[in-house]
């Protein structure tokens, strides 16, 4: 193993962090030195000195191999989460050790669940801070990272092929090098959309900021406790809602409407079965609010049921309502679009819609093959043909997705979580939607779940963003025999 | 940009100092923050406790100089309440502590004491009267209230009993929360360390390591130098010197060799 290169590219990653540290010390410095100021310099300065440290002695290195890059992955992400914890942990207040590290966990990962019942009492540097850690995981650490290293060097290309999922890499033609920069300018450019609409729609200069920040990476961490309910305003849930949706949608297509100047590429068939499973999913949520009485008008109880849904399926997790109350059909209809969230080559987690396309047509296969054995049945996905071999990874994707789902619910079972909240607490965490139902619902917290509890939902989140797979990847070579 | 081993060996032992420095200054910075507040917190509940035991002494003295004066059924003087001292006490105890429990207790108190004050002010006509027994109107009408300020008072204190418990786990929380800092400082510092030495390793201590084997070699069975390794600094530069050296000193062994061989056959077919 070349612990050299991997230590220099994952250095790399601290250094990225570093700088988003550093842009909380000057809001900080900005308003007035608040109480956040010495926490956020002293975890800037030790962030950057081990971000530094390899390339005092480490030279460029030109190639790594493919478990050198799971583990330059996995080791980016880990550090990430150790130093993004930093700030809360030094600051203090209600930021335990482990709260810090749920609170860092859930912003890298874009996941949005918090600890804090008062996030407004926050200083504004930590607010910023917390926002930075969705901007950073929310186009992946390792994605800020390979905008670092140059193009033509085969460290990038091999990274790239780890990092970006391999649904989203293929589309639309994209070179894999550039696919990179597709993803940053789509995000910086939903993130200067997020920042002008609300600024127009009337949130404050700093609360817009922090929220734009917070729905490109389709995060959820808000200013408020309130989340966008606070602000009150109609325009600023409709600016959320499209900036939500564009966040959904594979960076590949938005760029190639806008090159383009076209919106055929919307006329994708992934993009259809997400928006009419979106639209579907919203209009039974609002029915169901105005049938339980939540809200009296049709419209409002509509708009209601498509801010939710979108926030979950988005796995956004912003609120405009409190949906501890809602009953249990509701709640299922939300797990249910938490489980199955947005399109493949966004900044979304969960299961994603194309795998689940996917899932629906090699059922149907399976059973054209059961009725009419000697019929040629293949799988089209995307205008190409797929081979098995092609399929076989998302499918199993779906079945270890459930598996690790059953794991984490029945380990908060045995911790001591109620069922309810085990269940759905575990679908938000690994599908990286944010609030869960009940006292972690929309307007709640994570607070009152037990230590442990807090760290299997930590590790759900991990898991849910880097897509599994490359956790298991260094987990079997940590146990192989052959690299021993 | 190419570093020298002594840029790359002060940079590396600059950062590891700078993180020892930041470890060293929290520690003192936490420990003299988190001393101040908590010698005050507990410095605040003793004062208060002991406010609140003058209290009931105070109380304790005057019911007993009642008792006293109704047990004689004759006085020189009646006793004093002095209510002013009473009162000052109940304000430095609302000063001094602001727990949202025990500011309402000292409200209690005082109103208690004056509600005692105002009955044991008909002490005089109760002595100077023949209708009204002393006794009675103590037990009747000044015991309760004299109760009253009494469990008033014992409220208070244990209010400031609790408030002190609850500082003193605020203190034990605080002193983990307060070695954190440190902690990761340290931690970070061990890091840094570790590091170095994987660095050091890697790149100074194992090429040298294979320079002498190669050296070795060369010198032991006339192998050829051929130890390389990937670098930017002056060990890099040493090892192509060696490798220049030692292979120039190969050829000119082959060289002389090959001379005195040229001699000998020379000198041979000169002799034939």
């Amino acid at each position: 193993m070349n612990w050299k290169a991997i230590s220099r590219n994952v250095g790399l990653a601290l250094l990225v962090s570093s700088l988003f540290m550093f842009f909380s010390v000057l809001v900080s410095v900005l308003n007035g030195n608040d109480s956040a100021l010495a926490a956020l310099a002293i975890s800037f300065t030790i962030t950057f000195l081990v971000g530094i440290f390899p390339f005092i002695f480490v030279r460029r290195t030109n190639a790594i191999t493919l478990k050198e890059g799971y583990v330059t992955i996995t080791l980016s992400w880990l550090l990430s989460f150790i130093f993004g914890m930093l700030p809360y942990a030094l600051w203090g207040g209600p930021f335990s050790l482990e709260n810090a590290w749920f609170e860092s966990v859930s912003g890298f990962t874009t996941t949005g669940a918090t600890i804090l019942d008062n996030v407004e009492a926050l200083p504004n540097s930590l607010l910023f801070w917390r926002a930075s850690t969705h901007f950073i995981g929310g186009l992946g650490v390792v994605v800020f990272l390979l905008l670092i290293i140059p193009d033509s060097s085969p460290v990038k290309l091999r990274l790239v092929n780890m990092e970006i999922s391999s649904l989203s890499r293929g589309a639309y033609g994209m070179r894999i090098n550039r696919t990179v920069y597709i993803f940053a300018y789509v995000y910086l450019a939903i993130f200067a959309l997020a920042l002008i609409l609300y600024i127009l729609a009337g949130m404050p200069v700093f609360d817009a900021l922090c929220h734009a920040m917070s729905v490109c990476a389709t995060g959820g961490f808000s200013t408020r406790n309130a989340s966008i309910g606070a602000f009150n305003s109609r325009w600023i849930e409709a600016a959320t809602m499209l900036c939500m949706y564009l966040s959904s949608l594979h960076f590949g297509l938005l760029f190639m409407c806008v090159v383009n100047r076209s919106l055929k590429f919307m006329k994708n068939a992934i993009v259809t079965y997400y928006t009419g499973s979106l639209l579907l999913f919203s209009l039974l949520m609002g029915i169901g609010l105005k049938i339980a009485g939540f809200f009296k008008g049709w419209g409002e109880a509509l708009w209601n049921g498509l801010f939710e849904v979108m926030c979950i399926s988005t796995t956004t997790g912003f609120a405009i309502a409190d949906n501890s109350a809602w009953p249990p059909v509701l709640c299922g209809l939300i797990l249910l679009a938490a489980a199955v969230c947005a399109c493949a080559g966004s900044t979304s987690g969960g299961i994603k819609i194309d795998r689940i396309v996917l899932f629906f047509k090699a059922l149907g296969r399976q059973i054209n093959r059961i009725l009419h054995p000697s019929s040629v049945n293949e799988i089209k996905f995307g205008g190409k043909v797929l081979k098995d071999q092609d399929v076989y990874p998302h499918l199993l994707y779906i079945a270890m997705y459930t598996v690790l789902l059953a794991i984490s619910a029945v380990l908060c079972l045995f911790i001591g979580v109620g069922w309810q909240n085990s269940i759905a607490a575990s679908i938000t965490s690994i599908s990286n939607v944010g609030p869960a139902l009940g006292e972690m619902g929309s307007m709640g917290s994570f607070n009152c779940a037990p230590v442990a509890a807090k760290l299997v939902f930590s590790f759900d989140m991990f898991l849910g963003r880097i897509e599994i797979y490359p956790v298991l990847a260094v987990v079997a070579m940590i146990f192989d025999s052959r690299n021993r | 940009m190419k570093l020298s081993i002594k840029s790359k060996l002060t940079l590396s032992l600059s950062a590891i100092a700078a993180i020892l420095l930041i470890s060293a200054t929290i520690s003192v910075l936490e420990y003299s923050k988190m001393s101040t507040y908590v010698s005050d917190l507990i410095a605040d509940d003793i004062t208060s406790l002991n406010t609140a035991h003058k209290l009931a002494e105070i109380s304790n003295k005057y019911n007993l100089d009642i008792l006293a004066v109704i047990g004689d059924d004759a006085y020189d003087e009646l006793p004093r309440f002095d209510q002013e001292y009473f009162l000052s006490h109940c304000d430095i105890l609302r000063s001094s502590l602001e727990s949202n429990v025990i500011q309402p207790l000292t409200d209690s108190v005082v109103f208690s004491c004056a509600a005692y004050v105002l009955t044991s002010l008909e002490l005089e006509n109760v002595l100077d009267s023949y209708f009204i027994d002393s006794r009675s109107w103590y037990f009747n009408r000044l015991q309760p209230s004299f109760a009253l300020l009494k469990s008033d008072i014992d409220a208070l204190e244990t209010a400031i009993y609790q408030d002190l418990e609850k500082n003193s786990k605020t203190f034990e929380r605080g002193f983990y929360r307060s070695i954190i800092p440190g902690i990761v400082a340290v931690a970070v510092g061990l890091l840094l360390v570790l590091m170095l030495l994987l660095f050091m390793l890697a790149y100074y201590v194992n090429p040298l390591y294979k320079m002498l084997q190669s050296l070795d070699g060369y010198r032991s069975y006339g192998k050829k130098y051929t130890y390389e390794f990937d670098g930017d600094d002056q060990l890099l530069k040493l090892n192509e010197g060696i490798s220049e050296v030692a292979n120039e000193n190969l050829q000119l062994r082959k060289r002389v060799k090959e001379l005195k061989a040229r001699v000998s056959n020379e000198l041979e077919s000169n002799k034939s």
